[in-house]
């Protein structure tokens, strides 16, 4: 079983300091101003330590009084409003909604998966799981909340984080810039699983987002072959439909990932397994080895040919 | 002075204790039953184990023993388990247990004189020494009662009388399909028919499955679990340990084919609450996002088999038409994990674990207050 989802080699980010959004950019930015003055407040701070152990003589007590309230007062309280007015410079920004056009996405966490929905223009929504795109160079605007438990809601390279509280919806703008894959992770303890509840965030030109958008639009591509067949015929007798929805067939479940297009998706269970047939296999027949907690039986008796044919239908559905 | 008493004391420890082990080494003490106890160990061991169930039944909340149809079940039960050594109500004691040490007690006594609770409890527990064994699994206790309130009955209960309810099942119905083999009948007779009635139908205990018209591979799965001892019940677990695969597959085929029982002799419907019903029924058919309950029907029908093709897992019960009480218990037992189970039964902690008693009370009405032959 490969635990690492993506090879070394293309490790999709999820760092706040590896930008590539105007959200996180200017956090960013405000790190870094941070860590400069830091460093020379620092550098002061020591160098008059220095300065005071090695002086030889008595200290002048006029001159002393004044570093003391100077330095141990006046300068903090100029430097933290400085750096207040700074940070609030911000806020304006970062806080506005997206403008009106943008593309709108429900995100809701559960434990320990995401329901991603996004709006159309026609007033449908698009429901997939697990894995969201986004067009560059583009506001989009986020309204989140949660299922169960609190849950937050953080792509480190695209911006800041924001909580998801039952029953209450939450916004955040995001504007990403540059086209690529992205980790986003669940910033709130939230139960057994809370490290292994994460997404992939993939970042696309706008003609191909579109494009995306629409084929997450179709309803799941029917079974070809005997063995897709009779994989959708499992999917649907062993009761997998309580709880998955695939849009086009019976299956209509609610409680768990939408399975539409999840053949296409980057990885299984939220973040967890890169999507191969094998960690497939693995995933359903031992969901809990690989994620304590999970609400999903394990599927653990299923015969060869049946789970053969269920990750074959599954993995065909793209 | 007082140092010559401590040694002499010493010495004399030692000597008893050397005295003692060479008693248990010699083997001279008799560990042979035909002897019996003196009546002074007989009556000391007595009175400690009657002190004994008397405090520690203490606590056991004893719940109302006259539901339909309990003494009757209780009586199959205890033909099965506890019949060999204690014989039947109004006979004498069976010729093999009266060679024990102590003797299984006049059971005439015991009900007038103990407890329900202490009843309970002795069944629960069994007797050390005493060759009462423990209820074959400590996870169902609840089995347990219908056997105390038999008990109760005992010493109203004639010979007769007792074997009526044990076998009167047995030979009633002469419509029973005898298609199947005359060997799988009589094993349906012996076996099964004193709860289960020989056409499925059940002896009118709410307890008790109704086993007409269950898919096939479930009841093999089940009787197969329960040989393996990996479902739990002290009254399956002995019934199926000498069961072969042949007899397994042949009783599975038996109760599959029996049609279910007609709506008039279901566990009358009007007493099934109406509102609870439809509160299953919605659970039942949408289950419920908020409350992580995925829909039942998904699984175990009704409505599961409206496309051909698409038929439930065969291993997977139907649920309608089965008692309330039946399938409430079910529930609650996969809740705290003392259901076991086939191959497949884990599937349903996750799903049990979310629900609430509201829950399971209206998902049993719901499902009780179906018809088996719709679901057919």
């Amino acid at each position: 079983m490969n635990l690492n989802p993506f090879g070394m080699n293309s490790l999709p980010s999820q760092s706040a300091l590896e930008t590539a959004g105007s959200g996180a950019a200017q956090i960013a930015q405000l790190f870094y101003v941070m860590v400069a003055g830091a460093v020379v407040i620092w550098a002061v701070v020591i160098g008059l330590a220095v300065y005071a152990l090695w002086r030889p003589g008595r200290h002048d007590p006029r001159s002393t009084r004044l570093l003391v309230i100077g330095g141990g007062a006046v300068m903090p309280t100029v430097v933290l409003t400085g750096l207040l007015f700074y940070g609030l410079s911000f806020l304006p920004e970062l806080q506005r909604p997206a403008p009106e056009g943008s593309q709108v996405i429900d995100v809701s966490g559960a434990r320990f998966w995401w329901r991603v929905a996004y709006r159309l223009p026609d007033g449908r929504s698009v429901e997939a799981a697990n894995e969201i795109h986004l067009p560059a160079g583009e506001a989009v605007e986020f309204k989140l909340t949660s299922e169960d438990v609190i849950h937050s809601f953080w792509i480190p390279s695209l911006g800041g984080k924001v909580d998801m509280i039952p029953s209450r919806e939450n916004r955040l703008k995001l504007h990403p810039q540059v086209p690529g894959r992205y980790r986003g992770v669940c910033a709130e303890f939230c139960g057994a699983s809370h490290a292994h509840m994460a997404f992939d965030v993939v970042v696309h030109p706008r003609e191909r987002f579109d494009r995306v958008l629409a084929e997450l639009a179709q309803p799941a591509t029917p079974p070809e072959d005997p063995q897709t067949r009779a994989g959708q015929a499992a999917f649907l007798s062993l009761g997998c439909g309580a709880c998955h929805q695939i849009r086009g067939t019976q299956a209509a479940g609610r409680l768990g990932p939408d399975l539409t297009h999840f053949g296409s998706r980057l990885s299984i269970g939220a973040g967890e397994l890169r999507n191969t047939p094998e960690n497939l296999r693995h995933w359903i027949t031992r969901t809990h080895d690989i994620k304590p907690g999970v609400e999903m039986p394990a599927f653990e008796n299923l015969e060869a040919d049946e789970l053969e044919a269920l990750v074959a239908y599954l993995e065909h559905l793209r | 002075m007082k140092k010559r008493h401590v040694k002499r004391l010493v010495l004399a420890a030692a000597a008893l204790a050397l005295l003692g082990v060479g008693v248990l080494v010699s083997g001279i003490v008799p560990v042979k039953a035909s002897g019996g106890h003196w009546a002074v160990t007989r009556w000391v061991l007595d009175f400690a184990s009657d002190r004994s169930v008397s405090l520690h039944s203490r606590g056991v909340d004893t719940p109302p023993l006259d539901e339909p149809g309990i003494v009757r079940l209780g009586a199959a039960i205890y033909e099965t388990n506890c019949r060999f050594c204690h014989g039947e109500p109004g006979g004498g004691r069976p010729p093999v247990a009266g060679g024990m040490t102590p003797k299984p007690p006049n059971l005439l006594t015991a009900a007038r004189q103990k407890e329900p609770r202490e009843l309970f409890y002795i069944v629960k527990h069994g007797i050390k020494f005493a060759g009462m064994p423990a209820w074959p699994t400590q996870q169902r206790e609840q089995e347990i009662w219908p056997v105390v309130a038999f008990l109760q009955q005992w010493p109203e209960t004639s010979t007769a009388e007792y074997r009526q309810m044990v076998h009167g099942r047995a030979d009633a119905p002469a419509d029973v399909s005898v298609d199947g083999f005359a060997a799988t009948i009589d094993l349906v007779r012996r076996r099964c028919a004193a709860c289960h009635g020989v056409d499925g139908h059940g002896i009118g205990s709410p307890r008790v499955p109704i086993l007409a018209g269950q898919r096939e591979a479930y009841l093999r799965q089940a009787l197969l679990a329960y040989r393996e001892q990996d479902r739990h019940s002290g009254v399956m677990m002995p019934v199926a340990y000498w069961l072969s695969d042949a007899q397994i597959a042949a009783l599975a085929a038996h109760y599959s084919s029996q049609p279910p029982p007609p709506e008039s002799s279901q566990e009358s419907l009007a007493r099934i609450d109406r509102g609870l019903q439809s509160e299953g029924r919605r659970w039942a058919h949408q289950g419920d996002v908020a409350a992580k309950i995925p829909a039942c029907v998904a699984c175990h029908g009704p409505g599961e088999h409206s496309d051909k093709a698409h038929q439930a897992e065969p291993h997977y019960p139907r649920l309608a038409g089965q008692p309330q009480q039946y399938l409430q218990n079910q529930l609650r037992l996969f809740a705290e994990r003392n259901r076991g189970g086939g191959p497949d039964a884990s599937l349903m902690h996750e799903v049990a674990d979310n629900l609430d008693e509201d829950h399971r009370a209206a998902l049993a009405a719901y499902y009780a207050s179906l018809s088996a032959k719709d679901e057919k």
